[in-house]
C-alpha cells in the first residue's frame, strides 16, 4: 500500500428527481437526496470499505464514483483527471482501469452465454488483447480459482461462489487497476464466503489493486477493508483506519450499528435494538446533523439548564410522543413512565406539562411538534452540519468522526472523556 | 423445559423431493425435541434442508415433496406418521391428523410459521389491518369488530406506533423491519405455544434485526412461547437460542446447549463453520474456510456426508455412517472434551436437568476403528479448488 491517491471523491453529490412525464415540469416534486456531499480519498492498493444500511446511499454512491450515473455535483478524480467532466472516448479509455463486481452472481452473468465468452467480452470492448483473449482466459480462471477447463460451461453449471468467482476473472480481464465491489459475498454462504475473501486478498496482493467495497456485514468489512467509511442518509458520518474504527468508534450511528450485530459467542453480552425508529426519508432528510432524529446522545440545548437524567427523560418523552409508542390513560401515568418522581422545574416542565395535556386531548402531533421545537431545534445538532477530526487512538491515520460531541475536542494527544489511549482496553 | 413430555417431538423426519433428476433427499432422518417455552435453532448452509425440516413440521410440503418417513408429535396429537404397511409401502397412519384437522386446530391457534420474506408474506392488494384481522376471525372464535381490536393491540405490542392509523395502510406503507413485526403480531394474535420462524430476521438490516431480536425476547418471556428458529446465522443463534441443531446435507450432524456448542465444539463441520465466519468483535487475519461446496442431496457421499469437505477426515469416515450419539470418552481424537467428565455421563446429567444432552455424528467419538485408520485428502483440496464441477442446475436452495 502506498500513499498515493488513486482516487478522490470531493463532494459528490447524486439527486434523483421524482418528475415523469409533462405535468411534473410544472408541479416540480422534491428530489431524493441519495449521495449528499460525500469526500474521501482511496490510496493505491487499499481496500476501502462502505459500510451502511439499506437505503443509506451506498450503491449509489459507487456507481456515481464509476459514473454509472451522471453526478449531480462534485468531482471524481481518477489519477488526477475529473470523471465528472469527462465524455465519451476518454471515459472509455478511463474504464478500462475501473471494473464492477456485483451483488448477486447469478444476474450478472448472461445465462446464455458460455463463460470463456464472458470473460472475454470486456477485453473485445477495450479491444485488448487481440488474437490471445483465450489464453488469458484460461489463466485468469485458474487466478480465481476455477478449473481453465471450464471455458465452455455456462453459468448455471456453477455455484454461488463459482459464480462470483467468474464475475472477478471478468473484472480483472481489462487488468484493472480500481475494482468496486458491491456487496460481493452478501449472496453467499458463510464457508463460500471465507474462500471469495480470501481469493480477492490474494489477487489484490498479486495485481496490486484497490478496491472500494461495499458490504452491509461489518464482519466481513472488519476483514477485508484497511480503512472504512460509514454511511447514513446520504452522508459519510464517520472515517478512520479499520481497526481504530471498531475499537475506537466515535459517531453514535457507528457505536449503535456495532452494538447491534450478534456476536457468535453465547457468552459475549449482547446490547441489542440499541436503535428505535427507521431511517427518515432522503427526500427531506434532517437538519444538521442527519442522524438526530434517533441519536441516542442529542446534545441537550444550551438554553435549559438540566442534569443528564433529566435530559435523557425528556429526549425519551419527545421521542415517544412522535412515534406515539405509548398509551397515556391519565397524567400520573405518563409522568411515572417517563419522569418517575417529578417533572423538571421551569421552562422544561412547562413544556413537558403542556405536552402531556395535548396528548391526554389526543392532540399527538401537536404535542410532538411542540416538543421537537422546544428540545431538539434548538439543539446544535440541529443547527450546524458536523465536521470534525479526533485524536485515533489505533494507527496514525486521520479519524473523521461528523458528530458534534467533538466540537470541544481540539486534535490534540489529550482526549476530552478522560480516557488514557496507553491504557486502552485490547 | 418441562421434565416429562416435550412440547414438539420430531423423529426420524425424511422429507424427498421427486425429481426428473432424481430423488432429493432433503431431510434424511432428523430428530429433535422442543421444550415448552425453549428456542431451538436449526442452522445450516443453504441445501441443509432446515428450511424444508421446518415446513414438514408444519405440513407444508409441496409437490414434489413429501414426507416419507418418521413422527412428529406435538402435545401428545400426532402432526406426521409415516408406517410400513402390509404390503410394504410407506404409509400415513390412522393416528396421523386430517388435512383439515391440521387447519382447524393446529396451524396459525397452536403453531404458527413466519417466514424470510415479510413482503411476500403479506398480500400487498389488501390493508395490514384487515390481514391480521382476518387471520384473528379464521382462528379465533370472536367477531369482526372483537377482532379488530385484538388486531390492533397485538400491533401495538409488537411496537408498531400509531396502531389504529396504520392499521389502514398497506403492506408498501410499512418498511421491513415494521412488516416483519407485522407477521409476529400476526403469529402471536392466537397465542400459540410453537411459532416457526425461518430466516425471519434475514432480509433486516443489523439494527433493525436487533430490534426484532429484542421483541422476541419480550414476548418469549410475557407469552413463554417456544421457537423453532431456522437461520443461517451464527452470530444470531448464539445471541438467542437456548439449544441448537446444526445440519449438513439433510441430517443433524450436532444438537447440543448453546454454549456447549460455541464452546465444546465436538463436530469438525461446527468447528470449520465457526473458524470460516469473520467477527465483528475482533480482528481475525485470516479466514480458514472450509473447502468446496455442499454436494447436493441427490447423491449424497457415502458414510458420513461431511467427509469429502472434512479436514479430519479417515479412510473409515468414507466406509460407517457415524451414529448419531453423545460422543464417547477417549475416542475424541482432538481431545475437545477437557473437563474429565466422561461425556456419555454428561450427556445423561443434562438430559436429568432438562438441558440438550449433547450430541454428535461423527465416527471420530465412535469405536469404529478411526485412530488407525488412513487419512483421507479431503476430496475438495483446499479453498481454490472450488471443487465439484457437477453442479447441474446451481445449488438447489432449499
Amino acid at each position: 500500500m502506498s500513499d498515493d491517491v488513486l482516487l478522490r471523491v470531493e463532494d459528490l453529490t447524486k439527486h434523483f428527481s421524482q418528475s415523469s412525464g409533462i405535468l411534473d415540469t410544472f408541479l416540480s416534486k422534491p428530489s431524493v437526496r441519495a449521495v449528499d456531499g460525500v469526500s474521501f480519498d482511496i490510496r493505491e492498493g487499499e481496500t476501502l470499505g462502505l459500510v451502511g444500511e439499506s437505503g443509506c446511499g451506498k450503491s449509489t454512491l459507487a456507481r456515481t464514483v464509476l459514473r454509472l450515473l451522471d453526478p449531480t455535483d462534485g468531482a471524481v478524480y481518477f489519477k488526477g483527471e475529473n470523471l465528472a467532466e469527462l465524455s465519451g472516448g476518454d471515459l472509455r479509455r478511463q474504464r478500462r482501469d475501473m471494473q464492477m463486481i456485483f451483488q448477486d452472481p447469478q444476474s450478472s452473468l448472461d445465462p446464455r452465454m458460455k463463460v470463456g465468452p464472458i470473460v472475454e467480452e470486456p477485453m473485445k470492448a477495450h479491444g485488448l488483447y487481440e488474437g490471445e483473449r483465450e489464453a488469458r482466459v484460461r489463466e485468469l480462471l485458474e487466478k480465481v480459482g476455477l478449473d481453465p477447463h471450464h471455458y465452455n460451461r455456462y453459468p448455471h453449471q456453477f455455484s454461488g461462489g463459482q459464480r462470483q468467482r467468474i464475475n472477478l476473472a471478468r473484472a480483472l480481464a481489462v487488468n484493472p487497476e480500481f475494482i468496486v465491489c458491491d456487496e460481493p459475498v452478501s449472496a453467499l454462504d458463510v464457508s463460500i464466503q471465507a474462500q471469495v475473501l480470501n481469493t480477492m486478498r490474494e489477487l489484490q496482493e498479486e495485481f496490486g489493486l484497490t478496491y472500494l467495497f461495499i458490504a452491509h456485514d461489518l464482519s466481513v468489512i472488519r476483514h477485508i477493508a484497511d480503512r472504512v467509511a460509514v454511511m447514513y442518509l446520504g452522508n459519510v458520518v464517520e472515517l478512520a483506519e479499520t481497526e481504530e474504527l471498531f475499537e475506537n468508534p466515535q459517531h453514535p450511528y457507528t457505536d449503535a450499528l456495532l452494538e447491534s450485530i450478534p456476536v457468535p459467542d453465547p457468552r459475549a453480552d449482547g446490547v441489542r435494538g440499541v436503535l428505535d425508529g427507521d431511517v427518515p426519508s432522503p427526500i427531506d432528510p434532517p437538519s444538521g446533523c442527519r442522524f438526530r432524529t434517533r441519536c441516542p446522545d442529542l446534545i441537550r440545548p444550551t438554553e435549559y439548564e438540566m442534569d443528564a437524567a433529566t435530559w435523557d427523560a425528556v429526549l425519551a418523552f419527545s421521542r415517544a410522543v412522535e412515534r406515539r409508542s405509548f398509551e397515556a390513560p391519565d397524567r400520573p401515568t405518563v409522568r411515572r413512565q417517563f419522569f418517575g418522581d417529578g417533572l423538571p422545574g421551569g421552562d422544561v416542565g412547562g413544556h413537558v406539562e403542556r405536552a402531556i395535556d395535548e396528548v391526554l386531548a389526543d392532540e399527538w402531533d401537536a404535542a410532538a411538534d411542540r416538543l421537537t421545537e422546544a428540545f431538539e431545534e434548538p439543539s446544535i445538532c440541529a443547527r450546524e452540519e458536523p465536521s470534525y477530526t479526533v485524536e485515533p487512538r489505533y494507527g496514525t491515520d486521520e479519524h473523521r468522526a461528523d458528530c458534534h460531541l467533538h466540537r470541544d475536542d481540539t486534535p490534540s494527544p489529550e482526549r476530552v472523556d478522560g480516557e488514557d489511549p496507553a491504557t486502552a482496553d485490547d | 423445559m418441562s421434565q416429562s413430555e416435550p412440547l414438539l417431538r420430531v423423529e426420524n423426519l425424511k422429507t424427498q423431493f421427486f425429481t426428473e433428476e432424481g430423488t432429493v433427499r432433503a431431510v434424511d432422518g432428523v430428530s429433535f425435541e422442543v421444550g415448552e417455552g425453549e428456542l431451538v435453532g436449526l442452522v445450516g448452509e443453504s441445501g441443509a434442508g432446515k428450511s424444508v425440516a421446518a415446513q414438514s413440521i408444519m405440513r407444508l410440503v409441496e409437490e414434489p415433496g413429501r414426507i416419507v418417513d418418521g413422527t412428529v408429535t406435538y402435545k401428545g396429537r400426532t402432526l406426521v406418521d409415516i408406517e410400513r404397511g402390509p404390503d410394504g409401502d410407506l404409509r400415513e397412519s390412522e393416528a396421523m391428523l386430517s388435512r383439515r384437522e391440521m387447519r382447524t386446530d393446529i396451524r396459525g391457534t397452536e403453531i404458527a410459521i413466519i417466514f424470510q420474506d415479510p413482503m411476500e408474506s403479506l398480500n400487498p392488494v389488501f390493508t395490514v389491518g384487515g390481514q391480521v384481522r382476518e387471520f384473528i376471525e379464521l382462528n379465533r372464535d370472536v367477531s369482526g369488530a372483537e377482532a379488530e381490536e385484538i388486531a390492533i393491540d397485538m400491533l401495538r405490542e409488537v411496537g408498531i406506533p400509531e396502531p389504529v392509523k396504520r392499521y389502514d395502510e398497506y403492506p408498501h406503507q410499512f418498511s421491513g423491519g415494521m412488516r416483519q413485526r407485522v407477521l409476529i403480531a400476526m403469529a402471536l394474535a392466537c397465542e400459540p405455544s410453537l411459532i416457526i420462524a425461518d430466516e425471519p430476521t434475514t432480509a433486516l438490516d443489523v439494527t433493525v434485526e436487533g430490534q426484532i431480536l429484542d421483541l422476541v425476547d419480550d414476548l418469549q418471556e410475557k407469552y413463554d412461547t417456544a421457537f423453532v428458529w431456522v437461520t443461517h446465522d451464527m452470530g444470531v443463534v448464539a445471541e438467542i437460542c437456548d439449544s441448537v441443531n446444526v445440519m449438513y446435507l439433510g441430517e443433524v450432524i450436532e444438537q447440543a446447549d448453546v454454549d456447549d456448542l460455541f464452546h465444546d465444539t465436538k463436530h469438525p463441520y461446527t468447528r470449520a463453520l465457526l473458524r470460516s465466519i469473520p467477527r465483528p468483535d475482533r480482528t481475525v487475519e485470516s479466514l480458514d474456510p472450509i473447502g468446496g461446496v455442499m454436494p447436493e442431496a441427490i447423491n449424497p457421499p457415502s458414510g458420513c456426508r461431511f467427509h469429502t469437505r472434512c479436514p479430519d477426515a479417515r479412510e473409515v469416515c468414507r466406509e460407517v455412517h457415524p451414529t448419531h450419539a453423545p460422543p464417547e470418552e477417549g475416542a475424541d481424537a482432538a481431545g475437545a472434551g477437557n473437563d474429565g467428565a466422561r461425556p456419555a455421563d454428561a450427556a445423561r446429567a443434562a438430559e436429568a436437568d432438562g438441558r440438550q444432552p449433547h450430541l454428535v455424528s461423527c465416527v471420530k467419538y465412535e469405536s469404529v476403528g478411526y485412530e488407525h485408520s488412513e487419512s483421507l485428502e479431503a476430496e475438495a483440496t483446499g479453498a481454490f479448488a472450488g471443487g465439484l464441477a457437477e453442479m447441474r442446475g446451481g445449488e438447489r436452495d432449499e
